[in-house]
């Protein structure tokens, strides 16, 4: 009986040591944050430019006010800018201008300048990932004006660019035809054989009508445009045109939607709705042939002569989808020819191929190899 | 419900195979599938699933060893007849579970100390991994199974978590070509990660009393099939940016979708991974003591000299990660030799002895199991035991220390 007795104590012992040190280290770490809510900044969105060997580095945060019984609570947001040769000097410049601690775990935008893409993606965004706790599912975008400009911005509803872009790439809000690149995704492709990725275009144009409010005037409002594409390597990058970026997408994402349009030389527009998309790719050699078979609905017809509605087997309807067949192939031919003539293989054909070849291919062949798109369009009956 | 007093009365270094099963889930995948993936992508690119699949083949092969050793009762034999290259043999392992433990538990530490803890201090994570390790060692091989038996559901659960509520971009496509270098080049490199072969070398010290399902089978399948889906995965996601990534199972725990309902998971993975180390190395650590403890008939020397050994490396390296950098040198081909070439020597020195002294082998022999032996050890008295059960341990005849049949 004293034996059990004492095996019991064991057990209750184990359990006591092992429960302590688990507490222990979940206490003490990062996942659980005890830090104050007043006494540190969430950064929402990141903007890192690049220019005479120092990193421009803007951090926009919520910072929750103090909710003593003199002041009201509540939330702002803020943005600092910082210049310094590397990124955790600025982000500690931002720390001591902020007097707060940064945490970048709900930061879900990461906004490159294009000469910032021009620095070591690895060692860009190392330190965002390993000392201020950058989420890997975080998007990356880049832009014409200045990340600090971009992030001052007023916008839509949102009032803020960050949670804007957030909603326009991550939620699909009116984003049809756009990449969405993730932080674990960019250094997936920047790191493979084609050493290539593509990334949303964030480009700013004036708002011609102010929102309207009834309490206050609104003014400096901007739209952002998000069709276009950038395509970057560890050399170089070129932005392509939002109908180049719309067929890029279609090939590099893996599930497509949003709508395809086309205008038949007749006059007539018509529009399709993509519902789902098939890609098959075959190798031989240096040659690759894909095709990619989009099921879509008929959405909308106009500038139509006759007055009745379209029906999806409608003649004209399948003469459209054979246009729009020719045309997506015709874009994605001219993906290609842009990918060799700027050198950047954002279609991804040196991987494929190297998948195939093996250790044999030299690197940097993107010129040797053959592309031959195919895009299908079969129109579905749906209600 | 677990009758602590049944289980006390198995004999010492006897476990279940159900607990043979957890120990060779939590030994067996968690340095797998933890910090490898990104250290064999550094080097083997695309490479990385099938140097794992040519590992996990070699790594079949010398549990196997183990397993028909310790099935036919090979350590209490080769104790009772006193062999000589037993012993010998029994250094060099010794040495072998010294190093991993030393390596394993300075990667342990400096994950935690740069990668999740970064604020706090490092000494912090050293003391507070150590405690629970020396624990569970000096208290044996059945403290440590019993452990592994409670938390490897767990542990499968936190796991399954990660891989079933995984959402990301993946690309299988990325594990080609299967070589991304010259034969040549990828054979002697997949050899050089030898170091994270042999986690399965303490069982070689322990005897097993079977219930009815095939637990020690189960458990290699699903830890085999664990560490091929989660390489597979790892590929898919980053490519060739796998080796920037420092713990594959943390990172993947990062892409769960119910992050988005209830916030970061990696916490989930953070305590399979803590976890699985702590038995893991404890394991190891029992292992050196039961070298010691054959070598020297006691435990005692093993028990004292090696955690001031891990103290003193850890106090006095001016860089751990100069010293966990060791598995990745050449010295991986030499652990790589040990991992397979002792359980195959052992094995030889065994049927070699057997022949010698079939008069003492079957004295020492484990008898066939009862049908079910979880039914007939309900009782305790010794005619309910089993046979197995009914043969004395030679280290208590030769005046070893069990202690761990209080």
């Amino acid at each position: 009986m004293k034996k059990l007795h004492i095996s019991k104590r064991i057990i209750k012992t184990k359990w006591l040591a092992l429960l302590l040190v688990t507490l222990f280290l979940i206490v003490l770490g990062r996942t659980v944050n005890n830090l104050s809510l007043t006494k540190s900044a969430t950064v929402i969105g990141v903007g890192i430019d690049y220019a005479e060997n120092s990193f421009i580095v803007t951090m926009q945060s919520v910072i929750v006010q103090g909710s003593s019984s003199e002041s009201a609570s509540g939330v702002s947001y803020v943005s600092f800018t910082e210049k310094a040769p590397t990124i955790d000097a600025a982000a500690d410049k931002i720390e001591q201008k902020m007097g707060l601690t940064i945490s970048l775990s709900h930061c879900n935008i990461v906004i490159m300048s294009l000469s910032a893409l021009t620095v070591n993606h690895i060692r860009t965004f190392e330190p965002l990932i390993r000392s201020m706790g950058l989420p890997e599912q975080a998007l990356v975008v880049s832009t014409a004006v200045s990340p600090e400009e971009l992030l001052s911005l007023k916008v839509a509803t949102t009032l803020n660019v960050p949670f804007y872009l957030q909603t326009a790439l991550l939620e699909n809000t009116g984003s049809d035809g756009i990449v969405r690149t993730t932080v674990k995704d960019f250094f997936a492709k920047v790191t493979a054989r084609s050493r290539a990725a593509l990334l949303p275009f964030i480009e700013k144009m004036p708002l011609e009508d102010q929102p309207l409010s009834p309490s206050e005037e609104q003014k400096d409002f901007v739209k952002l445009k998000t069709d276009k594409t950038v395509a970057v390597n560890d050399k170089s990058n070129a932005v392509l045109d939002a109908e180049l970026s719309k067929i890029a997408a279609i090939y590099n994402s893996k599930t497509v939607f949003g709508l395809l349009s086309i205008k038949l030389e007749s006059g007539e527009i018509i529009n399709f709705r993509v519902l789902k998309k098939d890609q098959k790719k075959k190798i031989n050699g240096r040659s690759v042939e894909t095709e990619i078979k989009l099921a879509v609905q008929y959405e909308e017809a106009q500038n139509l002569a006759q007055d009745s509605l379209l029906q999806s087997n409608d003649p004209l309807v399948m003469k459209a989808a054979k246009e729009l067949e020719k045309k997506l192939t015709t874009e994605l031919m001219l993906c290609y020819e842009f990918s060799k003539e700027m050198n950047i293989d954002f279609l991804e054909l040196e991987n494929f191929v190297y998948q195939k070849v093996g250790y044999t291919l030299e690197k940097d062949c993107l010129n040797t190899i053959s592309f031959n798109p195919k895009v299908k369009i079969e129109v579905k009956e749906t209600s | 419900m677990i009758n602590y007093g049944l289980r006390n009365n198995l004999p010492s270094n006897t476990i279940y195979n159900s607990q043979v099963g957890a120990l060779i889930f939590c030994c067996c995948l968690v340095f797998r599938i933890s910090s490898l993936p990104g250290l064999i992508s550094d080097y083997m690119h695309s490479s990385t699933l099938w140097v794992y699949l040519l590992l996990a083949a070699f790594e079949l092969v010398g549990f196997t060893f183990v397993y028909v050793f310790f099935r036919f009762g090979g350590d209490s034999f080769l104790t009772s007849v006193n062999s000589k290259a037993y012993k010998l043999i029994l250094v060099v392992l010794a040495a072998f579970m010294t190093m991993k433990v030393i390596i394993f538990y300075s990667y342990s530490s400096l994950f935690l100390a740069r990668e999740m803890f970064i604020n706090a201090t490092p000494m912090l994570f050293f003391i507070v991994l150590l405690i629970p390790i020396i624990y569970l060692g000096i208290k044996g091989v059945r403290t440590i199974a019993r452990t592994a038996e409670i938390f490897m559901i767990l542990l499968f659960i936190g796991l399954m978590i990660n891989l079933v509520f995984l959402k990301t971009e993946l690309d299988i496509g990325r594990n080609m070509p299967i070589l991304s270098m010259e034969p040549s080049a990828f054979f002697k490199g997949a050899f050089k990660y030898g170091f994270w072969l042999g986690d399965a070398m303490p069982l070689l010290f322990i005897k097993m009393q079977k219930k009815k399902l095939p637990y020690v089978g189960m458990s290699v399948f699903t830890v085999f099939a664990l560490i091929i889906v989660t390489v597979l995965l790892g590929v898919a996601m980053y490519g060739d940016s796998l080796s920037y990534v420092a713990n594959l199972t943390v990172e993947l725990a990062g892409f769960n979708q119910l992050s988005l309902e209830i916030g970061r998971m990696e916490w989930i993975a953070l305590i399979v991974v803590i976890t699985m180390a702590i038995i893991s190395l404890s394991t190891q650590f029992w292992g050196i003591t039961a070298c010691c403890e054959r070598i020297c008939k006691t435990k005692k020397p093993a028990q004292i000299i090696f955690p001031a050994l891990l103290i003193a490396v850890i106090a006095g390296s001016p860089s751990l990660q100069a010293v966990a950098d060791i598995a990745l040198t050449e010295a991986g081909y030499v652990f790589f030799a040990v991992a397979i070439g002792a359980p195959l020597s052992i094995l030889a020195v065994f049927a070699y002895n057997k022949k010698k002294f079939p008069e003492e082998y079957e004295k020492n022999k484990p008898l066939p199991e009862p049908p079910d032996t979880r039914v007939n050890t309900q009782g305790l008295n010794n005619e309910n035991k089993g046979p197995a059960a009914l043969s004395p341990s030679p280290l208590e005849e030769t005046g070893g220390t069990p202690s761990e049949a209080q």
